[in-house]
């Protein structure tokens, strides 16, 4: 859009009139557009700009052009190519020719990226990537990723991501990734080898998202507490996973973490059995709902539920159990919710969680400033159940927690919670958070 | 497998960290719901786990406390610090023989006197490492050996590729820890260091019925059993192993003898019951706080 | 027959032993017992041998025999023995001694190997510059370095899926409680015989004192160990101590040692830095990692900086120069260009 501003501002500066210009009358103007060029490309191939810029052939009149050309830079992000995009809309040689050129300039070969993190549990960590965007020159993507934690949780992945016939939103992307997490509830840390294949697309007008894949994993499981029971201790050793995942997010919120309007749907679905010795078929779904009552205060519905079922005469493995506790639970230590063999939690095959909230801003300043907009006061009411025997039990007896708190977003990334909980039901075998004050921070809430 | 594992807590088998977990556990009598963890017995354990779940059971049967067996693929990492059998009882965990028989023997009150413990120590130290190591590089060294019978043994509770991976890492453990801790090069080298340490029991043990006293047995009994039966009953191809026990008949004598006390043992009032599971992975244990 | 020009080349001793490693002493004893004509020799360069070897049985057309087991059965089979052997060794004794001789071995060899390398205190102090003394400068930086860390990862293996952090603390307690074990259990072997099988000496007693002298004659430092030893009573083995004593005097001292192809160095002035360079090598290697690092890092600045000097200049030029004019503005005078001002 650029061309078009700078024409205006170059006839004001001149001292003629300057000409307000309607997007409505544009519609009038026709428009043939004899040439793009693009200045700067490198490595970048000519397939997927070719592609791309089809679209703005197409144009018929001015405002089409100017929206194709928004769109076409929009792709253009979104496939990674270029860091830095510049336009010019120009006059072409004949009347109602017009050229367009686009100044771009391409990314460099690595990019990398640091990133520090903390969570609920106390655990701080620290997570180093580097990514090498366009690497082939259409969009293809190579990423590894390194991450440490002070709990000593780390992660190593290496993904390479390839778009699906240059189109900016199918991607079909492999990778190769080591993880090393603990299960503090339970007494058990865990540590995967896996390789994961899968085709991310978009379908639909709202952008709903679509993932299909592959994913295979070696878990070894092994207890760090010489307390861990007996019961928990079962599930050491290891395993091997080979699971066909399918999930699907439709996500028209506007904010991931303090939402104000839309709403969330997610489905995950996992099937493990072709192969390794882990069988077992996991469904959840996952609902979020914001409505703006006046102003910024906004309510807040969630709802969730999940339920793994396994097949043959394996049980599930405590990796692939539901754990419910913390951010999704509040009032209960994390993954402190549901079956427990003394101290140490099991963890459920089953679960169901519903949220209630009231997000209100804070008694002072403007809530939409940039700093403001990330701080929300908040009351709630958590219940829910995580068990193993079936669905009935889980709703005769669960328990139930509410008290209020102050939100913290930071970006779109986390949440970070400061609560005042109290528990109004418990079914007596959760651990309840130490204190009324507690103190979550995470990146699913419910 | 350490490249696998971080490091973490370790629990001690020390005598004195055990005196201390029985002193809490105050004056109970040997309760009844006492669990044996081993690895599969048909299928899965290599020539020393053998010997030592074989001597560990031996020993509680024979001193008349009960427990039951659980038999699971997962035995070695539920194990606290990795040694098998593991022990469960009331809500601690003891493992490996020598903790194991030390624990038992604080808790009946049945302890032995210092001539007799300086008298057998030599014998049970030499079980533990020389025989031991011997039975390690058999079973896990040797290519044939390991090739046809303690690889797919090892593997056969899990899946491909798991079945092919596991026992190389396990190996190559092994391997590391033999090359700094014990001379043995070759087959033949086991088969001398096992002739030796065989004929030296034979020498020890002479026409009594068992090593120390004519009635009671202790742990170096138990030991001896669980280690000869072992070497009787392995299929290992290369090394004979079990022609050199029968050079010794006194040996060979005193194991069938040893059975038999065990199954005299083991019809006492308290019985022992056997839970064998052979699937991959075991249904969990019921709690009561189930929902 | 043995031909007296046979040798037996052990390490290097000191503090009254023949030699530091337990093995060589025993060879050593053994020969002393039986009474086979061997000389023995000390030697002090590692890399004349291959780890593990020594004790080394030199025979006459360069035939040679190592490891203290494989020396002990050549001279017994050649009819060297020791006198209890010869005369009155029941088949029980010999039972005895033969799981004595690897109870010994295995209890004893780890806490002295801890004592040696795995005492910090002591191994700086004493190990360090009793080394520092006797080996060349290969075998004082890489060899011994290379030994501790051999050392401190064998204590780490098991045969078993463990692994842990507090290892090394437990493998202390581990050690110490198994060797505390076995020194009472030889002391209520001993009680107050002469040998632990009667009046005649055996082979299992030169095992004994190979392992035992080490531990009470060299001067450890670690009080931790040496109060969990004893349990505060430094009497409580002091009928093996004695007995320490009695077959070093009767058996251990002699004119048959001879110290030949020591390495003999002289003191030279860099050998003080030297030291210290050691002592300190881990700063230094940092120290060296952190300039090189600032160095390069300071050439590209340099040299971005030299590229847009004359930028920074016209800047500032540039700066003056409009001060200037919008002074001459205030003052309703005309601005004058000055070059270069």
């Amino acid at each position: 859009m650029a061309g078009f501003f700078e024409a205006t501002q170059k006839a004001q500066a001149e001292g003629s009139v300057a000409q307000t210009l309607d997007l409505d009358v544009l519609s009038g103007v026709k428009t043939i557009v004899d040439k793009v060029n693009l200045e700067g490309i490198g490595r970048t191939k000519d397939g997927v700009l070719h592609k791309e810029c089809q679209r703005i052939f197409r144009s018929e009149n001015f405002e089409e052009l100017i929206l194709n050309v928004d769109f076409t830079i929009k792709e253009f992000q979104r496939l990674g190519l270029f860091k830095a995009i510049g336009v010019l809309i120009d006059v072409g040689k004949e009347p109602q020719n017009y050229e367009v050129s686009f100044f771009v300039k391409e990314p460099n070969q690595l990019f990398g990226s640091v990133q520090t993190t903390v969570s609920g549990s106390g655990d701080t960590g620290l997570n180093v990537a580097v990514e090498t965007p366009n690497v082939f020159g259409s969009g293809q993507r190579f990423r590894i990723e390194q991450g440490f934690g002070t709990k000593t949780k780390s992660h190593f992945s290496f993904s390479y991501g390839h778009p699906i016939q240059l189109s900016a939103i199918k991607y079909i992307n492999a990778g190769v990734f080591r993880r090393n997490f603990t299960f503090d509830a339970s007494g058990l840390f865990n540590v995967d080898h896996g390789l994961s294949l899968d085709i991310q697309n978009e379908v639909g007008p709202y952008g709903t998202r679509h993932r299909i894949g592959w994913e295979g994993s070696w878990r070894f499981v092994n207890s760090f507490n010489p307390k861990t029971p007996y019961e928990v201790r079962q599930y050491t050793g290891h395993s091997l996973k080979s699971a066909v995942i399918n999930e699907i997010i439709h996500d028209t919120r506007d904010h991931a973490m303090l939402p104000e309007e839309g709403f969330l749907v997610r489905v995950f679905n996992e099937l493990a059995g072709l192969g390794g010795d882990v069988m077992h078929l996991k469904t959840e779904a996952h609902l979020q709902m914001n409505v703006s009552l006046y102003k910024s205060i906004v309510a807040q519905a969630t709802l969730g539920c999940g339920q793994v079922m396994p097949f043959g005469l394996n049980p599930v493995s405590i990796s692939d159990r539901y754990f419910l506790g913390g951010l999704n639970f509040r009032g209960f230590t994390q993954n402190h919710v549901g079956p427990h063999a003394g101290n140490f939690a099991i963890g459920g095959n089953l679960f169901w969680t519903s949220g209630l909230h009231l997000y209100a801003p804070l008694p002072f300043g403007d809530p939409y400033q940039p700093l403001l907009r990330h701080i929300r006061l908040h009351g709630f009411g958590n219940v829910g159940g995580l068990g193993n025997a079936g669905w009935s039990g889980l709703f005769s007896n669960f328990p139930m927690s509410a008290g209020c708190g102050v939100v913290l977003a930071l970006g779109k990334l986390a949440r970070l919670e400061i609560n005042f909980t109290k528990v109004l039901t418990t079914t007596g075998s959760e651990v309840l958070s130490p204190g009324q004050i507690s103190f979550g921070f995470g990146v699913v809430y419910s | 497998m350490e490249f696998l594992l971080k490091p973490f807590m370790f629990t001690s088998d020390l005598v004195e960290d055990t005196v201390e977990v029985v002193i809490s556990s105050g004056d109970l009598p040997w309760p009844q719901n006492v669990i044996l963890c081993v690895p599969l017995l048909s299928s899965q354990v290599t020539l020393h786990e053998q010997a030592e779940c074989l001597a560990t059971q031996a020993f509680l049967r024979m001193h008349g406390l009960n427990f039951t067996l659980d038999e699971r693929p997962n035995a070695e990492y539920m194990s606290v610090t990795a040694k098998l059998p593991l022990l469960k009882i009331d809500d601690h965990f003891v493992a490996g023989f020598d903790a194991i028989t030390t624990y038992a023997r604080l808790r009946i009150r049945k302890q032995l006197t210092s001539e007799q413990e300086s008298a057998i120590r030599p014998y049970v130290e030499m079980i533990n490492v020389t025989v031991r190591n011997a039975e390690l590089y058999a079973a896990w060294v040797d290519d044939t050996n390991f090739r046809s019978v303690t690889a797919p043994r090892y593997g056969s509770p899990y899946p491909f590729p798991l079945n092919k991976i596991l026992p190389l890492l396990k190996r190559v453990q092994i391997k590391a820890f033999l090359t700094e801790n014990s001379p043995l090069a070759s087959m033949d080298d086991v088969r001398e260091s096992l002739n030796s340490d065989m004929k030296a029991l034979s020498e020890r043990l002479g026409p009594r019925p068992y090593f120390l006293d004519d009635l009671n047995t202790n742990e170096l009994d138990a030991l001896v059993y669980g280690h000869l039966t072992a070497l009787l009953t392995s299929k290992l191809p290369e090394g004979n192993l079990t022609e050199l026990v029968h050079r010794h008949q006194n040996l060979v004598q005193f194991c069938q003898r040893v059975d038999r006390k065990k199954e005299m043992g083991m019809n006492s009032e308290l019985h022992t019951t056997t839970v064998v599971t052979s699937m991959r992975r075991l249904p969990p244990v019921v709690l009561k706080s189930d929902v | 027959m043995q031909n007296p020009r046979h040798e037996l080349e052990v390490w290097r001793g000191d503090w009254q032993l023949l030699s530091i490693d337990p093995e060589c002493l025993r060879a050593a004893a053994y020969v002393r017992l039986s009474g086979a004509p061997v000389s023995i020799v000390q030697n002090a360069e590692p890399w004349s041998i291959v780890s593990g070897a020594y004790p080394v049985l030199r025979g006459e057309n360069k035939s040679q025999i190592s490891g203290a087991d494989a020396i002990v059965k050549r001279l017994r089979s050649d009819g060297f023995r020791c006198p209890h052997e010869a005369n009155q060794m029941t088949t029980y004794e010999e039972a005895d001694a033969y799981a004595l001789e690897g109870y010994i071995k295995s209890s004893l060899s780890p806490l002295l190997d801890y004592l040696w390398w795995a005492d910090e205190e002591f191994f700086q102090k004493v190990a360090q510059p009793w080394y520092t003394k006797e080996l060349s400068l290969y075998g004082q930086f890489v060899w011994t370095n290379r030994q501790k860390k051999r050392m401190l990862n064998r204590f780490m293996m098991t045969p078993d899926a463990q692994i842990s952090e507090a290892k090394v603390k437990l493998f202390r307690k581990q050690t110490v409680q198994k060797a505390r074990r076995c020194l009472e259990d030889l002391s209520v072997k001993l009680s107050d015989k002469t040998f632990l099988f009667g009046l005649q000496p055996s082979a299992l007693d030169a095992c004994a004192f190979a392992y035992l002298a080490p531990l009470f004659y060299i001067p450890w430092k670690s009080k931790e160990i040496r109060k969990e030893l004893f349990m505060d009573n430094l009497d409580k083995f002091k009928n093996l101590k004695l007995y320490v004593d009695r077959f070093r005097k009767r058996f251990m001292e002699g004119s048959a040692i001879s110290s030949v192809r020591l390495v003999q160095r002289p003191v030279r002035w860099y050998h003080r830095a030297l030291e210290q360079i050691q002592k300190q090598q881990d700063i230094l290697l940092f120290a060296t990692f952190a300039i090189a690092v600032n160095v390069y890092l300071l050439r590209r600045t340099v040299r971005r900086l030299r590229f847009s000097w004359p930028a920074f200049e016209n800047h500032a030029r540039q700066k003056v120069q409009d001060s200037y004019a919008e002074m001459a503005k205030n003052l309703g005078m005309k601005a004058e260009m000055q070059p270069g001002a």
